[in-house]
């Protein structure tokens, strides 16, 4: 209970002693209530700010006399080929990656949910480590196996089959997009499995009563049924698609395959020339359109209602079919995408970081294992990106959890109007690209801040404000579900008990909100631990993190080095996924 | 103690015509007083309670607690929650889960200014306890408490700041219907023995007549009537006041004289009454248990309100029976410990002093579900 409504000021006309009591009582009332609002207040006004400076640089155009405003910028974007090409390739590429990554998901949440596949238990939380799995590690991988010309699994197939070229190749817009939607099947898996979660069993059990054959029911009635929440996943997957980095990145920009992403990257950061900021803002500004506009079909397909939509452990599921000697065909699926994720990049990586050059395996092969690699890795920028990432590690979860839980409180318990505005800021993140955060946060420190203020050069200060801006949306997800299910009374009776707003929230929201707490923590972690397109986007001296540097090894041509890195990572990274798994387990799969 | 003037507060939803939670509210409650505000479900009470409580802001009005003005809408004034220094038993007890017995009942005294030292509130906590039959109950977990001792650490938790008033909301409304009736007495005598101001809320008329001094009727956002159980079950001013507690007979007819009514019963003897003119249409309520059965004797002498009619039907409800009478054609209800014969005649007779006379159309005015 927030005292919305609380009038302020004080009447005059009555006693002195009177006035000056209830002066002081509103003071300390004020200061008690200041910090939630406040908190509030400067993470939403940030999101709203990079967003707004996007726009802004969008429309100014430099000429002789300096900075004047117009529409140069999307005129060019318009007319200039290699734009336009950008553009095309990205719808290319983010068409492939939505089929190839459904065409698993849906199948495979069939499975999990509706079948006696046996341990299908375990495909949730197999499947939410695999999207831990950095998807620049996953990118890698396939390159190193299926490069035209020194893939080693390309060449391994040339010796093997009765072939003459390369069967398979990976640097392609379609190579690409199959790489991009294997790494997406996670969480497009995660979102269906929701909503036949969410699907009331009693819909398809009376279509059985009423004698409806299986393959009947499942066209009239399941799929039906699933079709919001399918479509629903396509939209936000689609929006994630077109602004991809990683992969892009790793696969793309080294052979001059443009997406939007990399498109942007080489404007905002040129070899050669001066940068063009008003393009990249333009472009940018562009992609926010599209992005809002999927969002906005997304949230009349889903309804709003779905924001708040908690996966609920139904006491009694739906009658599930028996696979029977199905079932290895089940797990088959299930195993290719694990397999395509995680196995055969990390045989790839490993493979490559024992060996000087790239080739096949073989007895000669063998004989040239080496950890060379390994020893040539830059220990000491590593130690510096160690350090980085672990300061990011640190302070992203705690600080979204922090700003989190203020907005979520204003949104859950406050009755403020203002509060659904709110709500709706601390969404935006989860449906803009976390890209155009970091193209606002990069335009907001060169072009509103004077260069020679060095917002760069500072490190990662800038790097933690994008992080935590772009994590809003997930910490308050999470602490609106988690509010929701605590009785409102415990509240109160905090209040009358005679704590405060935050005495209530330190003694009686956080100790009971800690199992909720502790797996987001864990998961933010995690994701800015791996995260690799923002800090590319905000890289400068001084604030590398580990991806960015195995990223540009990669991208300078030192591939064993590069994986030998990766592998360093990813290990690094591991114990934290195991604490994640054994600690998250109850939670997985809650509002992702 | 608490003292209620001109409250006021509105609801208004996007879209939807303001609905009055509170239309303009007076209550004083005296120093000791066990008051209970009762009322169907969106009657107001709850609102009242949580304005008391500061939970919810009123719109208008004043409310003093204590000598100490905690809200007013003139002067501005609203003390927060936290600084009322009340106790409150919530409906769901609001136990806090993740703390032991201990830790619930100790909180509100570590928020004590100035503070208390440890072991006066380890004291204090022992003796809260006690008061609720919890005595070495400290180290327990509370998830596992029975409603009953939910409700137990419930009270004792807004007992140990010895606060000047305790509220109380529907507190028994989750318990079974036996251990309702075991907490209502301990309720009732641990009031009585604390001697402390106590603010409750309920839509059990039981309940209320149970634990009250005085009890303040409300629909609608308003009170229809304050004052002891006695006055409001024996003299209602308001037809829903009546409807409220148990059921009626209602019988529709028209002033013969300011102390008479036409009835479908007879001619009604009805107390004295200057508001109403001769004519007037009224209904008039009598309840089922001032309906005096009266097996037929040759030669009895016909008294006031005496009339004759048929036993129609009977039903057993173990302590007592309800018969059905027709006299003239209208079913009155009778309720009584004596056992007559169905089918047979009979005399009723009811007396003039507990019959009372309301406004026609006035009844039409209880929504159906607001009896019990």
């Amino acid at each position: 209970m927030y005292h919305a409504e609380e009038r302020g000021g004080e009447g005059f006309g009555h006693s002195a002693g009177e006035a000056l009591a209830a002066l002081r009582s509103r003071l300390v009332r004020a200061v008690e209530r200041l910090p939630l609002p406040l908190v509030a207040f400067v993470t939403l006004g940030l999101v709203v700010v990079f967003l707004v400076v996007i726009v802004q640089v969008s429309f100014q155009v430099q000429n002789d006399t300096g900075t004047v405003y117009g529409i140069e910028n999307f005129r060019q974007l318009y007319t200039d080929p290699f734009t336009a090409k950008a553009f095309l390739n990205t719808a290319v590429f983010a068409g492939v990656a939505l089929v190839v990554s459904f065409a698993f998901a849906i199948p495979i949440a069939w499975l999990a949910e509706r079948t006696t596949l046996p341990g299908r238990g375990l495909v949730f939380p197999l499947l939410t480590v695999t999207l831990l799995v950095p998807s620049f590690f996953t990118a890698m991988g396939w390159v190193i196996l299926f490069h035209p010309r020194i893939g080693i699994a390309n060449k391994a197939l040339v010796q093997l089959l009765p072939i003459e070229h390369s069967p398979f190749n990976v640097i392609s817009l379609v190579g690409m997009g199959w790489v991009e939607g294997i790494a997406l099947v996670p969480l497009a898996f995660i979102m269906i499995a929701a909503s036949f979660r969410a699907m009331d069993p009693a819909l398809e059990e009376s279509a059985r009563v009423h004698g409806i054959a299986f393959f009947t029911r499942l066209r009239r009635i399941t799929l039906p049924l699933l079709t919001p929440g399918i479509l629903g996943a396509v939209l936000y997957v689609a929006a994630i698609t077109i602004a991809a980095f990683d992969i892009p990145a790793i696969i793309g920009l080294s052979n001059r395959i443009h997406t939007f992403s990399t498109f942007v990257y080489t404007t905002a950061l040129p070899l050669e020339e001066v940068p063009n900021y008003g393009l990249i803002g333009a472009s940018s500004a562009v992609m926010l359109l599209i992005g809002l506009l999927l969002t906005w079909r997304y949230m009349i397909v889903i309804g709003e209602s779905h924001r708040y939509a908690v996966v609920r452990g139904k006491d009694y599921r739906a009658n599930l079919v028996d696979l029977g000697g199905w079932a290895v065909l089940g797990w088959a699926i299930v195993g290719a995408v694990i397999v395509f994720n995680v196995v055969l990049p990390l045989l790839a990586l490993t493979w490559v970081s024992l060996i000087p050059f790239l080739q096949v395996p073989s007895a000669a092969a063998f004989q040239t294992l080496t950890l060379d690699n390994f020893r040539a890795v830059p220990w000491a920028n590593l130690t510096v990106g160690l350090r980085n990432s672990v300061i990011l590690l640190l302070t992203v979860p705690t600080l979204s959890l922090v700003a989190g839980m203020a907005i979520s409180w204003l949104v859950i318990r406050s009755n403020w109007r203002i509060a659904r505005t709110l709500d709706v800021l601390a969404f935006l993140p989860h449906v803009i690209p976390n890209l155009i955060f970091a193209v606002g946060a990069f335009l907001l420190a060169i072009v509103w801040f004077p260069a020679q203020w060095g917002l760069f050069e500072r490190g990662i200060g800038i790097i933690i404000l994008v992080y935590v801006v772009t994590r809003i949306s997930f910490a308050t997800r999470m602490l609106n579900s988690g509010l929701v299910q605590i009785h409102e009374e415990l509240d109160e009776a905090g209040y009358v008990a005679g704590l405060g707003p935050l005495g209530v929230i330190r003694k009686i929201l956080i100790p009971l909100l800690s199992p909720t707490l502790l797996y987001s923590w864990l998961w933010m972690a995690l994701l800015a631990f791996r995260e690799l397109t923002m800090a590319a986007f905000l890289a400068s001296r001084d604030n590398l993190t580990l991806p960015v540097i195995i990223w540009s090894m990669w991208t300078a041509g030192r591939l064993n080095q590069a994986a030998a890195t990766a592998l360093v990572f990813v290990a690094l990274m591991t114990p934290l996924i195991v604490l994640y798994y054994v600690f998250g387990r109850r939670h997985i799969g809650v509002a992702q | 103690m608490i003292e209620i003037r001109g409250l006021g507060k509105d609801f208004q939803r996007a879209g939807e015509s303001v609905v009055h939670a509170l239309r303009t509210v007076d209550v004083t409650v005296e120093r000791g007083e066990f008051f209970v505000l009762l009322g169907p479900s969106g009657s107001g009470k709850t609102t009242l309670l949580r304005c008391v409580a500061g939970l919810a802001v009123p719109d208008r009005g004043e409310i003093v607690l204590d000598g100490v003005t905690v809200y007013s809408g003139d002067k501005r004034i609203l003390v927060p929650p936290e600084r009322r220094g009340l106790g409150m038993v919530f409906q769901s007890y609001a136990i806090w889960p993740h703390m032991t017995i201990l830790e619930n009942v100790a909180l509100p005294l570590t928020q004590k200014r100035p503070r208390l030292g440890k072991a006066e509130i380890r004291e204090r906590v022992a003796r809260a306890l006690a008061l609720v039959g919890l005595e070495g109950m400290e180290g327990r977990p509370t998830p596992l408490l029975s409603g009953g001792q939910q409700q137990r650490v419930a009270l004792a938790r807004s007992l140990a700041t010895e606060p000047v008033v305790l509220l109380m909301d529907e507190p028994l409304s989750n318990l079974d219907a036996r251990l309702r009736e075991e907490v209502r007495k301990e309720i009732r005598s641990l009031a009585a023995r604390l001697d402390i101001t106590t603010l409750y809320v309920t839509h059990d008329q039981v309940e209320a007549m149970e634990l009250a001094d005085r009890i303040a009727v409300m629909h609608e956002g308003d009170i229809l009537q304050q004052g002891s159980p006695e006055e409001l079950y024996c003299r209602p001013e308001d037809p829903r006041v009546a409807q409220f507690f148990g059921s009626t007979n209602w019988i529709d007819g028209r002033m013969r004289d300011k102390d008479a009514v036409e009835t479908a019963v007879g001619c009604l003897a009805v107390p004295d009454s200057d508001t109403r003119a001769i004519g007037d249409a009224v209904v008039v309520a009598v309840r089922p248990e001032d309906v005096e059965l009266i097996p037929d004797a040759p030669g009895a002498v016909p008294e006031e309100n005496y009339f004759r009619g048929r036993v129609v039907s009977n039903v057993f409800l173990g302590d007592h029976r309800v018969y059905t009478i027709e006299v003239g054609g209208f079913p009155l209800l009778a309720r009584t410990l004596a056992s007559v014969l169905v089918g047979g005649d009979i005399s009723v007779r009811i007396p003039r002093e507990r019959v009372c006379v309301f406004r026609a159309g006035s009844r039409n005015e209880i929504p159906s579900a607001a009896g019990s």
